[in-house]
Order: C-alpha cells, then structure tokens, then sequence
C-alpha cells in the first residue's frame, strides 16, 4: 500500500484514483490465512451492508489508505466484472479503455508495473524520462 | 517393470484430475473458492499442484487491454456520495483502479 500512496500523491492531479474495496480474501470463516492471525488481521465476513462498510472503513484506516475508497455491492458485480478478487490493478485511459490490467493478485499485484503503465499513458509523467 | 509404469501413470493421472479440479473451483466466484480451499491439506496441495500457474489462468477474467471499462456506481466507504465509473472517465483523465480487501 506504500506503493500506491505514493504513486497517488505523484499522480493525483493528473489521474484520478480509486480504491474499491471487494470482498474479503481470507475472512475467518472461509480460509483463514495463518499469517493473518499473527498479525491479529482476523475478521469474519460481513452479512450486512453495514458489516462491510464498517469492515472497509477498518481496511481503509489500518492499511493508512490515502485514494478515496469505494465499496463493492453485496451481490459483488463490480468484482465480477473486473475479475478483481482477492486484489487486482487497472488503469484506464483518458477514453475509458483499459490501459494496464495486472494479473490477478496475490501473484500478480505489483505497483511497479501500474507505475510503468503510468510513464505510457500520462505525458511527461515520471522523473526518469524529462518532458522534451 | 509394468508395475513402475503403471504406477507413474496413475499418479500422473491423479495429479491431472486433482489439478483440472483446482482449476475448475478457482473460477467460482471467491468464497465458493474460499469454502474449498479450507478442506485443502496446506501447504501440502500449493507445494504438489502448480496453484500459481492455475490461478494465473483461471483468474485471468474477460477484459483485454483496450477494452471499455465496464461502468459501475458504488458508495463511498462512509456513505455520504456515490463515484460512478463513466463520470470519472468523463473527467478526460486516466483512472487508477485499486482492487483488494483487508484480509
């Protein structure tokens, strides 16, 4: 999450950024991840509306998320429709096309490739390559 | 002899069938998944099956790159507005999407 604060205090004025908050990846009651545990990251999964939102405000603010946030509907459409879970990277262009998908996560979730895609689609964006 | 290469084909066959099984559950949606993968000896399955491999195909999902972002209007996390997709994209800005949950 460093990661992505960061490229959003670079990036903010000129793209827009949103987190989505989906549904959980290893809630106590479906497979809990030992590594979790340590970390006292144990949650079961919301049944109401209210659950997940109050759960999302608790991600948000344990995780020191900076992006406005938004959560996904219980029916999870906005997950099914971007093959989000458990965690997933996009960036669309100015024309509302997918610039960059990463693969899914856990594997696949890497802030420097969403940073690369960024120097592509921003002009003049990143210190390595001087507007000319 | 027959029996050593008997014995290298079923296994070979029950590696096959539990991986194509995997595959199939990691295309449920996500706590169909979950719900499976408790009954799943760990790390045992992660170390014989290629679980990376098969999530990488399996999740890979439908959009391509260039395809239209699908639209959607979702709360904010406190409730007091919405954020609909196509006004970001309206916006003639790049939009950043971060997928993920807390646990």
């Amino acid at each position: 999450m460093p990661a992505l604060n960061k490229l959003y205090e670079e990036y903010r004025d000129r793209v827009s950024f949103l987190v989505v908050y989906i549904t959980e990846a290893h809630p106590s009651d479906v497979w809990q991840m030992q590594s979790n545990v340590k970390d006292k990251v144990v949650f079961a999964s919301p049944r109401t509306e209210d659950e997940r939102s109050s759960l999302a405000g608790t991600c948000v603010r344990k995780l020191g998320i900076e992006i406005p946030a938004v959560i996904d509907e219980f029916g999870n459409s906005t997950e099914a429709a971007y093959t989000a879970w458990p965690d997933r990277l996009y960036l669309i262009d100015r024309n509302g096309s997918v610039a960059y998908k990463s693969k899914p996560g856990p594997f696949g979730f890497h802030p420097d490739e969403l940073r690369e895609a960024l120097r592509r689609v921003v002009p003049g964006s990143g210190t390595s390559s001087p507007q000319s | 002899m027959t029996a050593a290469i008997v014995s290298i084909c079923v296994i070979a066959a029950l590696w096959l069938g539990a991986s194509a099984m995997l595959y199939r559950v990691m295309r449920r949606p996500p706590e169909e998944f979950g719900r499976v993968m408790m009954k799943i000896p760990q790390p045992a399955a992660f170390l014989v099956l290629p679980f990376e491999t098969l999530w990488l195909r399996a999740r890979a999902g439908t959009l391509a790159v260039g395809d239209h972002a699908p639209d959607f209007r979702l709360s904010t996390i406190d409730k007091t507005s919405q954020v609909r997709m196509s006004e970001l994209t309206a916006q003639a800005k790049p939009v950043v999407l971060v997928f993920g949950s807390y646990t």
